[in-house]
């Protein structure tokens, strides 16, 4: 129910009743106490004031004295002491001096000390009094003002103090729905409304001092210098300098990647120009040796006519090597028929010889059987002689028969002996035919396998002969289509050297070329050698590339 | 050849025979008045030929079928039979000290003796003849003959260009040799009996 009065009731309630009450006597007695305590305080400040200005009197005296003293002393010549002599003396009254002034300061700070604890005495009296009423008005106050109000001003007078030094974070707590609480509230509004704005103000300017941070850090980059590192902070600037740094890394790449490439392009360009250049000498060297190949193939290309020539005459020696196998074989075959007829002639006249020596066997007997009749006619011829020669001169004509009869008989005996010896070499003889007919038949045998194995051999020269024909036909025509083609090789070999030349001139063009290109990478390495990068990355900042010289 | 020597030999005997009448003829002209010389038997023996008389001789055979005989002399070659006669045949080639050589143109003599009864065979190796040999024609050897039988013969005679030794078959048939020999034949024929 307090909490729902108004302040202006209550205090025209409580202040109007203490206020009839206490107004008036403390008004008075204050006022009094008041009047002699400002003539106390006169009077002792106006005798600490002459206490001052004696002591200071007596100083300066003194002071003056002893100076003065000092000086006559160093004028004599004389050790200054300070514990004899004038100057002694000098200080002694000066310190005595002194204490008396001390002395009377403090007799009459006792006196004035005295009159305000009297005055003090009753200003106590007065303020008990008054505090014994403060102390009802307090807790009436107490009861009925200052407990509400002043807890709420408190939390007021809390927050004040808290924003007087800067903190907005302070705030009213649970503001009630008096005027103070309105106030709390309005005050809470305000301090929400100031925090946000303030809040947003100092973003603005923490931003700003990221944002002037970072392009500090970043404006090497500008220059070329590469091996700057962005801060990459918590706040909104982070991501930029993260991206930064992620480009200035990539940039970094880009460049280092750049200055290699220019390097090896360098370096290529450098062996570009050896190639260029041995290759215009291969491309000389080459259109001569393709002048000297022209030259060797036409040799070969004569060569191969030639051997194209001897190929035809070979062809036609085996042609006729061919031919004359055939008649060969021809040959052969009716040299094995003759000698099949003439052992078949043998043969036959094998048997014949052979049936006359089995005649001539039964004419051996028959000329025995002839033999022995002569021989038995000649003994009978003797015989009959000798009978005749016993008959006497009756036998005698007899015995002339019987002699020429003996005579007969032995010519016989003798002409059979002859035929017999005659049949025997003709038997001999005959054996001796049938022994050489044997002999030539096996001769003719083997000769006729001699023959036919001449034939099998003819035959097979045939076969070579036909197949070296067509070999030989082959190589004609292998030799041609040589002589064909290397004619062709010689056009291609001239056409070659024509196109070596151009060669040779598209080198030097390009030799050329190549001098222009090794500028321009210059020129590239020239530009790419303003960016810095970091050491770590292998590449020096400054690195030197190769220098072309003019081809 | 051969048909032509047949063809020779035939005409030759018919040169011969042709020759032989003519020969008859003239002997018949000349025996009357020409008894000057004796008939011999050429025989062959050893390379020489030896002239026995024909007279000796009563038959010229073959070599017939000997039987040997014990203890008799190599030249003995046995005894054999001719037409029923019985007697010794005599190797004369064994008797002249040389082998026995069967030849086919070996010949048995037999011949006996003119005054007793005495036959033998002689083999020879051949008969060759008859011939005429006139006694004035067989001469005293220019050098003595040697040999078993030198004591036998008469002496020597050239018969056309071959010299032949005229052999005495009456001295060689009493000789003490084939006596000796006879004796003993006696006695196989004894036992025989």
């Amino acid at each position: 129910m307090r909490r729902t009065l108004k302040i202006k009731t209550r205090l025209v309630f409580t202040v109007g009743f203490v206020a009839a009450t206490l107004a008036g006597s403390a008004a008075v007695a204050l006022w009094r106490l008041g009047a002699v305590e400002t003539g106390v305080e006169q009077l002792a400040r106006s005798d600490a004031r002459t206490a001052a200005d004696v002591s200071r009197a007596y100083e300066q005296a003194f002071t003056s004295l002893r100076t003065r003293l000092e000086a006559d002393a160093t004028v004599k010549g004389e050790p200054v002491d300070a514990d004899s002599g004038w100057p002694a003396t000098a200080a002694r009254l000066q310190r005595q001096a002194s204490d008396q002034a001390a002395r009377s300061r403090g007799a009459m700070e006792a006196g004035g000390e005295a009159v305000r604890s009297d005055i003090t005495r009753g200003e106590v009296a007065i303020a008990a009094a008054l505090a014994l009423s403060l102390l009802a008005l307090v807790a009436v106050l107490q009861l009925f003002v200052y407990g509400p109000v002043a807890a709420e001003a408190a939390s007021l007078v809390r927050v004040c103090d808290a924003l007087a030094v800067g903190d907005h974070t302070c705030r009213v707590p649970n503001p009630s729905d008096t005027e103070l609480g309105r106030v709390a509230r309005a005050l809470n509004q305000m301090l929400d409304n100031t925090v946000t704005l303030v809040e947003s103000r100092a973003e603005r300017d923490r931003m700003q001092a990221a944002v002037m941070k970072l392009l500090e850090e970043v404006s090497g980059v500008a220059e070329g210098d590469l091996t700057v590192q962005a801060e990459v902070t918590a706040d909104v600037t982070g991501a930029v300098a993260d991206s930064f740094n992620f480009m200035i890394g990539q940039l970094r790449q880009i460049i280092g990647q750049v200055q290699a490439a220019s390097r090896q392009v360098s370096t290529a360009l450098a062996d570009l120009r050896d190639v260029t250049q041995k290759l215009a000498g291969g491309a000389e060297d080459q259109a001569a040796q393709a002048v000297e190949a022209s030259v060797a193939i036409e040799e070969m290309a004569a060569s191969i006519h030639y051997v194209s020539e001897n190929a035809s005459s070979s062809a036609a020696v085996a042609e006729q090597s061919r031919a004359n196998a055939e008649h060969g074989t021809r040959a052969v075959t009716r040299t094995i028929e003759g000698m099949k007829a003439v052992r078949d002639q043998v043969q036959e006249t094998a048997k014949r010889i052979k049936r006359l020596g089995e005649s001539s066997q039964e004419i051996a007997e028959i000329v025995e059987l002839i033999g022995d009749i002569g021989d038995r006619t000649s003994i009978l011829a003797l015989n009959a002689s000798i009978q005749a020669a016993m008959a006497g001169e009756a036998g005698r004509g007899f015995a002339i028969v019987a002699d020429e009869v003996e005579r007969l008989a032995d010519r016989a005996t003798e002409a059979t002996k002859r035929a017999g010896v005659l049949v025997k070499a003709t038997q001999t003889e005959a054996a001796e035919v049938m022994a050489a007919m044997e002999d030539t038949t096996r001769e003719v045998i083997n000769r006729s396998n001699i023959a036919n194995e001449a034939g099998v051999a003819l035959s097979e020269i045939q076969t070579v002969s036909n197949r070296l024909a067509e070999l030989i036909q082959a190589i004609s025509d292998a030799a041609q289509q040589q002589a064909r083609g290397s004619e062709q090789v010689a056009k291609s070999m001239t056409e070659m050297s024509s196109v070596t030349r151009n060669t040779a001139s598209s080198t030097k063009q390009t030799a050329a070329a190549i001098n222009s290109l090794a500028l321009l990478v210059d020129n590239l390495n020239a530009t790419v050698s303003r960016f810095k990068l970091p050491a770590s990355g292998g590449d020096v900042a400054e690195f030197g590339h190769p220098r072309l010289v003019a081809v | 050849m051969t048909a032509p020597t047949l063809a020779d030999a035939v005409a030759a005997i018919d040169d011969r025979f042709d020759g032989a009448v003519d020969a008859i003829v003239a002997a018949d002209q000349s025996a009357a008045g020409d008894a000057a010389g004796d008939r011999y038997v050429l025989v062959s023996l050893a390379s020489t030929c030896y002239a026995v008389l024909e007279a000796y001789v009563t038959e010229i055979d073959r070599v017939p079928r000997i039987t040997p005989v014990p203890h008799v002399p190599v030249w003995v070659r046995g005894v054999t039979s001719v037409r029923g006669d019985i007697f010794s045949v005599v190797d004369m080639r064994a008797f002249l000290g040389l082998d026995a050589q069967p030849l086919r143109t070996a010949r048995l003599l037999v011949v006996r003796l003119l005054t007793e009864e005495f036959s033998a065979g002689l083999l020879v190796e051949g008969v060759d003849r008859i011939v005429d040999i006139a006694a004035d024609a067989i001469g005293a050897p220019e050098s003595p003959l040697e040999g078993p039988l030198a004591p036998f013969l008469n002496g020597i005679c050239t018969i056309g260009d071959r010299t032949v030794a005229v052999l005495d078959l009456d001295r060689l048939l009493r000789s003490p040799e084939i006596r000796q020999f006879e004796e003993r034949k006696e006695d196989p024929s004894c036992e025989e009996r």
